[in-house]
């Protein structure tokens, strides 16, 4: 096993390149300046008193869900078939790296250089809310900003997992954008595939039985596991969280049919189905790899 | 046991065979040559050796591991200097000796690694900024960490100028004296003879010869050209000297005279021809070059003549 010397080569290697400053940056600004806003527009009443839950909600969703995926991609599409290309992967090879620890290695490597900046910019924003004397929910704060890094980790093992399968750096990033996009515009497109054959089969499935379907669906996609696992921390059941996108009609509809949420849009299974992506595009990444002439 | 092993092996991309049915043994501690032109094959084998390609068909085993399900194993023996590689170009000189050093496992001091490949006063440089010949040094440099039994370097030589050829030869014959294998490919002849114990042709994938640099010339029946300038050579004479053991052809072109012979009777020659009343004003002798001896493996049948 010496996939952490690779780990911290190709780490220190992001912070020369000066990757993991830059991201830093960003990070800080974003989550930051967004807790400034938050912050420096409280209401005067205090009936109402605002807590870092309403943070979440506001920066959870559209903002973090379209920006880590991308930022993830740039930094790691070219892990492995990068170092393929200019032949600096032979150098690699030569010294007693597997090609196994090779992946691990890299996956860990970037993901270090996602995840950091996020949880800089996520504990700087905590401290900007704490100054504007918004309520801290500090269990609440702590696991989105977990979930959040993982979702950045996660886009790291897809795409070097697609780094590693793909045999032109120009292949990968097509193949990672490619999946960019599918996670987060068109993924509605996919869960059509369940009326699609429910027409064609006829298999007349119950309206409720559909939508508990298509919501499973939903949730294979990493982008709206993260989503609807974050709602998760501010909404009151489990249901709630599963409809953290839904309107009002669908809401109370759902609400009346379903009650309790079967067990496979339960947290702890969306949970694992999230995780899962962390796992299976390395492994399968690996498949490919490992059987290819370099 | 064998340092290397090949055994009946074969690769093929698509419809192109690149190297066919290869069967090579080197031993342990031995130097050993691996040459041809440019497109035989030989990196594809040295590819294979390393694992970055699968045969095939056929066995490929290293220091007794299988090449491809113990490769591991195998790099941690190994010193490489890869072909068509590149350095991390952020990382300087130290860095990446450093980060051998640690991928090895070896306790290695690195300024004395870089000292000893020529490097000495650019380890603290990016390698990004370094010339071709001084990444080729570089890693030859992280092939020589934590002292490997076997060396595998992929046309050692590119880039270099004759001191680093030099030098190159100097570390090859070092680490052999240590009791390193080494094998070591090239398309020049020259870099070749004067390190190697033996060595292996490959011409269009296949081996065409294997054997130590006096036993190809011997195989070639590769004889010294003498150049006699004479005058009144009586005819009788010629037939005399063809008549001498070891001399294989006698030609005569006006008053020079060409006999191909071993080395060995070129006196002989010169003694027969005076007695028999010839005056010898000039002679020359030409070795078979290398070169030559080259060719003679790797052209096409038909072509060495031309």
């Amino acid at each position: 096993m010496t996939w952490q010397a690779i780990a911290r080569k190709d780490f220190r290697d992001a912070v020369r390149s000066r990757w993991l400053w830059a991201l830093s940056a960003i990070f800080v600004g974003l989550f930051a300046g967004a807790a400034y806003f938050v912050g420096s527009n409280l209401p005067a009443d205090p009936q109402q008193p605002i807590t870092t839950d309403a943070f979440l909600q506001t920066l959870g969703q559209l903002v973090i869900t379209l920006l880590i995926p991308l930022v993830a991609i740039v930094v790691s599409y070219s892990a492995i078939v990068g170092e393929r290309e200019s032949g600096s992967l032979k150098l690699l090879l030569s010294l007693p790296h597997s090609r196994g620890d090779t992946l691990l290695g890299k996956a860990v490597g970037r993901s270090a250089v996602v995840a950091l900046p996020i949880l800089l910019g996520l504990v700087l924003a905590f401290g900007v809310l704490g100054v504007y004397g918004v309520g801290l929910k500090v269990l609440n704060f702590v696991a989105f900003t977990a979930l959040t890094m993982l979702l950045g980790v996660v886009f790291v093992s897809i795409s070097v997992g697609v780094s590693a399968a793909a045999s032109t750096n120009r292949r990968a990033m097509l193949g990672t954008v490619g999946l960019y996009f599918v996670f987060t515009l068109f993924w509605g497109q996919v869960r059509r595939v369940l009326l699609f054959v429910n027409d064609q089969l006829s298999l007349e499935l119950a309206s409720v039985d559909l939508m508990q379907y298509g919501l499973f669906i939903k949730f294979l996609n990493p982008v709206r596991a993260y989503q609807t696992l974050a709602a998760s921390l501010y909404t009151d059941t489990q249901l709630q969280a599963r409809l953290y996108q839904a309107g009002r009609l669908q809401r109370g509809f759902a609400q009346e049919e379903i009650g309790e949420v079967p067990f496979y849009l339960s947290d702890p299974f969306v949970a694992v189905q999230f995780l899962l992506w962390l796992a299976v595009p390395i492994a399968v990444g690996y498949w490919v790899f490992e059987q290819a002439d370099l | 046991m064998a340092a290397i092993e090949l055994d009946g092996v074969t690769k093929r991309y698509g419809d192109v065979v690149a190297v066919r049915d290869l069967s090579l043994d080197v031993a342990e501690g031995e130097v050993f040559g691996f040459l041809g032109p440019n497109g035989a094959g030989k990196s594809t084998t040295i590819n294979m050796l390393l694992d970055f390609v699968r045969p095939t068909e056929g066995e490929v085993r290293l220091l007794g591991y299988d090449a491809s399900e113990e490769s591991v194993a195998i790099r941690e023996r190994l010193g490489v200097l890869p072909e068509g590689f590149s350095v991390y170009d952020r990382l300087t000189g130290r860095q990446h000796i450093e980060f051998a050093i640690e991928s090895k496992d070896a306790d290695a001091d690195p300024d004395a690694i870089l000292d000893r490949v020529g490097l000495a006063g650019d380890g603290d440089r990016k390698a990004g900024g370094y010339s071709k010949g001084m990444a080729q040094r570089l890693v030859l440099g992280m092939a020589l960490v934590g002292d490997p039994d076997l060396l595998i370097l992929d046309e050692p030589s590119t880039g270099l100028d004759p001191n680093g050829a030099k030098q190159m030869r100097e570390i090859v014959r070092a680490e052999a004296d240590r009791g390193a294998t080494v094998f070591f490919s090239s398309h020049i002849l020259g870099q070749v003879e004067s390190v190697c114990d033996r060595v292996g042709i490959l011409r269009d994938g296949e081996l065409v010869a294997e054997d130590s640099i006096a036993g190809l010339r011997e195989a070639t029946s590769a004889d010294t050209v003498l150049q006699i300038t004479a005058e009144d050579v009586p005819d009788e004479a010629l037939d005399r000297v063809a008549g001498i053991e070891g001399v294989s052809e006698v030609s005569r072109e006006g008053e020079t005279l060409r006999v191909s012979c071993e080395s060995g009777v070129k006196t002989s020659v010169l003694s027969e021809l005076e007695s028999a009343g010839a005056e010898v004003r000039d002679f020359e002798t030409e070795e078979t070059s290398l070169e030559d001896l080259f060719m003679a493996y790797t052209a096409e049948p038909g072509e060495v003549e031309a």
